[in-house]
């Protein structure tokens, strides 16, 4: 039990960033009780019964084939955090906040053209696409909540056995689970 | 948990574990709600209305917990 909990720390951590997006974004919605209990139920139900079919086809068959690796380097992994934490301490200086408002500001005063330039056009259509992005939110909004819970708990499927997607944690963690003789 | 030889019904409720665990940012709003509905729409609303104030505060958040996590699992990768 104690190797399943770290796993699924492990787990919790690789998904903590898509995670805290959606609850961030459905805490700021005009009703975000039904929304927060559409997304968790609906990824929890997804995440359970796709599991539950891979334990199946373990269980019948020892293994599952075919799987691809999706691994990204970690100096990737590095040189983005690096750059997100480095725009995080700029946006939290009063002169990057200076200039970061009067940059949104500057963009919100000069509205696209849509019969314009091509980047008018791109930037009037950017702005079509969000209103109508936003107008579902905030209208089908549970059925868009329970959506995005079914995405991200097939997601999160795919770091059970079987998939090459593993964290390091995660893959010490299994390699650990399965050699065991003993119950977890 | 398969070659384990664990019985079925204690594999699915290792499934259930191992989900509930991963949810848990999730779930703490949803037992905030259930435990305390009031205070929770009231805190929820202030937040709420905090963020909608402090947009470049909230976003310098953000991308820090995500260049943290990034980082973090940049180095574990190595």
């Amino acid at each position: 039990m104690q190797q399943i909990i770290l796993l699924a720390l492990a787990n919790a951590g690789s998904l903590l960033v898509q995670l805290l997006a959606v609850v961030l974004v459905i805490l700021t919605r005009p009703r975000p009780k039904p929304l927060l209990w559409a997304f968790w139920l609906s990824a929890l139900v997804v995440s359970c019964g796709v599991s539950s079919i891979v334990l199946a086809v373990l269980r019948a068959e020892g293994t599952i084939l075919g799987t691809t690796s999706t691994a990204v380097s970690p100096t990737i992994y590095l040189v983005v955090g690096v750059i997100a934490v480095a725009v995080a301490v700029f946006a939290s200086t009063t002169r990057g906040r200076e200039l970061i408002g009067r940059e949104i500001e500057k963009t919100q005063a000069t509205e696209p053209n849509p019969e314009g330039s091509r980047g008018d056009r791109a930037r009037a259509e950017a702005a079509d696409v969000k209103a109508r992005a936003e107008d579902a939110l905030k209208q089908g909004s549970v059925w868009m909540a329970l959506l995005v819970g079914a995405v991200l708990g097939a997601r999160h499927r795919s770091r059970w056995p079987g998939s090459d997607s593993w964290s390091a944690t995660g893959t010490a963690c299994l390699r650990s689970c399965c050699s065991s003789s003993s119950s977890p | 948990m398969v070659r384990n030889g664990d019985g079925l019904p204690t594999q699915l409720l290792l499934i259930l574990v191992f989900a509930l665990i991963t949810y848990l940012v999730v779930e703490v709003p949803v037992i905030s709600y259930a435990l305390a509905p009031d205070a929770t729409t009231t805190r929820v609303e202030a937040f709420s209305t905090w963020l909608g104030t402090h947009k470049i505060q909230a976003v310098a958040a953000v991308a820090a917990v995500i260049g943290v996590v990034l980082i973090i699992k940049g180095l574990t990768s190595l």
